[in-house]
């Protein structure tokens, strides 16, 4: 009964609300979580005039998502913190080769963090794979969230260096930066200069902020929970086992990853910046329509913009950037490239994902020289956002394969086997993932005029519908959340 | 409207997404389920932990029945099979080794399929040589990696495959993936709704290979599965692969070893499982994968 669920409570019961799970992290986007977080919102309205109390509430909130979602590794977090917050305070006192050496020493010691939990099972592995060596290996974890912060952690010393920010005064304010819940699992990352003035300014929610918000957090768990996730389970089933798929399949399964890939991140970050602009704080936007781009250096300015950035300012300009020979900036361009493909893990297949775009964007260069007008017809548009749309689906292959063959083996049977013929009886097999499909084509590849209608229509509509709306997008992510993809559809191609 | 002029929009923020979710939550605990234009309202699984597990204390656990692995068949079997198999014997699991009725099957030649998870992917390949051995035919190797008993219980996917491939007899190898799992008590439910499914078929369940302790998810899986039908692989001392968390190739040879000794002699529903002569013969039914691990970002 309705009435058990108040009542029936027991003391294991709230043992294990408290407790951490390293297997499976606490999300944004838990429906246990978004219920923490309504109640959280009732302490907060209480807190929001009271600064120095709303920081404490919020930060203790934040500590406490990031321990439920990696319990002890909590405490490597908050030696970076500290850690952060006295190695920026004696940059920043520091001058000339001091400061320089000192800098240096503080990015080694925040990069050994993600080094050591990153890389080194791989390390291991690889060892005892080819050297013969025995190092154990017990149960590798990960920190969630270590690259962002980490990332973060690197931004603020570097900035502090530069001058461009002062030194945070309070290691509360800090500690609230860099553990601020909405941001901490999966970005995006946020600059100290856009964040820390906001920790002193007066909560203001009115209306508009709260339809934008609600919005936000609606459309993030549409995106995820109901269209990743279900697109997700296809792509799933085909990448098991590319040698048991059509090329058809495969040609299908690039469409769904590519959908599948920005929903699960933008909708993600939609959720972030609906619950941050809920407790009054802005996060910067970390996806522009990056399929709408109509060329790969675009595609980049539009994509995980926060990661993007960071590449940017922090390792290509301070390398040089496009400031060298043109052969110089654009091996760097690759290296670059290289190194981010190397974030997502130390294998082959990233690698070349990295190699893959790095050499577009060189070859983008290039042809931006010898072509600098570039047509502004409607026809030239649309082939731009087509051809940058299918080379970046291309592209994702070495993210989502398990390994560098398995990539190799699905392009290869894309290329070689596809019979387009057999899209009718795909479509009769599968008609909820072909349109699953369209819709989110639709969605990808609207104008951005029409998206800024439907958004206008859709903020007029009054605060209290948000509730059913919500009430609503919830019984349909649960409706389709079991539902799995005919297992051995690939029987009959 | 109400936030015109309200004081603290924040109350109402809360309010939004509180009592939806309420409603949600209300509705997963209402006895019977609601219908909107013929399409049932589904109830949402509390899987994310608002509801704990119920711990059982001892006395609540059934005894329930694991056969002990005749030694005549060990002398079959490689050395270090029997090296394990004697760790085996000193399992916790054998609590009770009451008679139960064994069900010998006219058939000499059964349709095999096995399911499970990323172990079941490991394993088919050694059941592969003891069907081709004993005359048996592996109809498909239905291999769900990152899979949970949640998963094989309330998927329709167990369901259709058995309708499609109509097999005999089934091995499932599941577990490996909630050694943690600590809500216990919904897991077992979910145990027992797999076992009902598999009424009528013969079958035997293997717990998973464990390399760290788990929380009592094979506990769990003891008590659903029918007596006699369970076998425990957690107190076996397998070589590991690479990931250390799966056997290797050798350790899945040990592994089938000690499951085709107890299957073949000892089983509720035993199946003839001489030791192949020819190993690593080439599979050539159907190997299904599927994947049940969510996307996580980075």
């Amino acid at each position: 009964m309705a009435i058990n669920f108040i009542t029936g409570i027991s003391w294991d019961q709230l043992i294990y609300a408290t407790s951490y799970s390293l297997q499976a992290p606490l999300l944004l986007s838990d429906f246990s979580f978004i219920f923490l977080f309504g109640f959280f919102l009732f302490g907060y309205a209480l807190l929001s005039k009271e600064i120095k109390w709303r920081t404490i509430y919020v930060l203790a909130f934040s500590l406490f998502f990031y321990y439920k979602s990696s319990g002890p590794f909590l405490l490597v977090f908050a030696c970076l913190i500290c850690s952060d917050f006295l190695l920026a305070k004696l940059i920043e006192k520091k001058e000339g080769t001091k400061k320089k050496i000192l800098l240096c020493l503080s990015l080694i010691y925040s990069l050994s963090f993600l080094l050591y939990f990153k890389y080194s099972s791989t390390i291991i592995h690889n060892s005892n794979e080819y050297l013969g060596t025995n190092f154990s290996l017990n149960d590798w974890f990960l920190p969630v969230g270590i690259s962002f912060y980490t990332f973060q952690s690197i931004s603020y010393l570097v900035d502090v260096y530069r001058r461009d920010v002062p030194p945070v005064k309070s290691i509360t304010d800090y500690a609230f930066y860099m553990t601020f819940f909405p941001h901490i699992i999966a970005g995006p990352i946020i600059r100290a200069n856009d964040f820390i003035p906001q920790l002193s300014a007066p909560t203001i929610l009115n209306s508009a902020t709260y339809k934008e918000s609600m919005m936000r957090i609606t459309t993030g768990l549409i995106k995820k929970l109901l269209i990743a996730d279900y697109l997700g389970t296809y792509v799933s089933l085909i990448n098991e086992s590319p040698i048991n798929h059509t090329g058809l399949e495969h040609f299908i399964s690039m469409y769904a990853f590519s959908f599948q890939l920005y929903f699960d991140l933008s909708g993600y970050a939609d959720i972030a910046i609906g619950m941050a602009h809920l407790l009054g704080f802005r996060i910067k936007e970390n996806f522009d329509s990056p399929y709408l781009a109509r060329n790969i250096t675009s595609f980049w300015r539009k994509w995980h913009i926060s990661i993007s950035n960071w590449f940017k300012d922090y390792i290509y300009i301070p390398m040089g950037g496009n400031k060298g020979k043109l052969i110089s900036s654009y091996t760097l361009l690759i290296f670059i490239m290289v190194l981010g493909g190397l974030w997502h893990g130390m294998e082959k297949r990233f690698i070349m994902l990295g190699l893959f775009h790095g050499v577009a964007l060189v070859i983008h260069k290039v042809y931006l020289k010898y072509v600098p007008m570039q047509s502004k017809s409607k026809v030239f548009s649309i082939i731009a956002v087509l051809i940058t749309f299918h080379f970046v689906s291309f592209g994702w292959f070495f993210l989502r394969a398990s390994s560098f063959d398995y990539a190799i083996q699905s392009l290869t049977i894309l290329f070689t086997k596809t019979n387009f013929m057999q899209l009718y009886s795909f479509a009769m097999e599968r008609p909820e993932l072909i349109l699953l499909l369209l819709i989110s084509g639709g969605i990808v590849f609207m104008p951005r005029q029409l998206k800024v209608y439907l958004n206008d229509k859709i903020m007029k509509l009054p605060a209290i519908s948000w509730v059913f709306l919500f009430l609503i997008v919830l019984q349909l992510i649960i409706q389709f959340k079991d539902q799995l993809p005919h297992p051995f559809i690939y029987l009959q191609f | 409207m109400f936030l015109k002029n309200n004081k603290s929009p924040i109350f109402f923020s809360a309010l939004s997404l509180i009592v939806p979710l309420l409603l949600i939550f209300t509705y997963n605990y209402l006895g019977h389920t609601l219908k909107i234009g013929g399409i049932t309202l589904k109830k949402f699984l509390m899987e994310e932990g608002l509801i704990a597990n119920e711990k059982k204390k001892p006395s609540d656990v059934k005894k329930t029945y694991l056969a002990k692995i005749n030694e005549e068949k060990k002398q079959q079997l490689k050395e270090d099979s029997l090296k394990i198999v004697t760790q085996k014997d000193s399992a916790n699991f054998i609590v009770d080794t009451s008679k139960f009725e064994q069900f010998i099957s006219q058939n000499s030649e059964e349709r095999v399929l096995i399911m499970g998870d990323s172990e079941c992917g490991g394993l088919c390949k050694q059941l592969n040589d003891y069907c081709i051995q004993n005359g048996h035919k592996l109809v498909a190797s239905f291999v769900w990696n990152s899979a949970t008993i949640l998963n094989f219980a309330y998927a329709d996917t167990v369901t259709q495959i058995i309708k499609k491939y109509k097999p005999t007899y089934i091995f499932l190898v599941v577990g490996l993936n909630e050694l943690y799992a600590k809500d216990i008590a919904k897991r077992k439910k979910a145990a027992m709704a797999l076992a009902k499914k598999l009424e009528g078929i013969r079958y035997s369940w293997i717990g998973p290979a464990n390399y760290v302790k788990d929380y009592g998810i094979n506990n769990a899986f003891f008590t659903s599965a029918l007596p006699g039908t369970f076998f425990s692989s957690k107190d076996l001392n397998l070589p590991k692969g690479s990931d250390n968390r799966h056997p290797n190739t050798e350790g899945y040879r040990m592994w089938m070893d000690t499951i085709a000794s107890w299957v073949s002699t000892s089983a509720k529903y035993p199946l003839q499982m001489n030791e192949p002569i020819k190993r690593k013969q080439g599979i050539k039914s159907k190997i299904i994968s599927l994947n049940a691990s969510k996307y996580r970002g980075y």
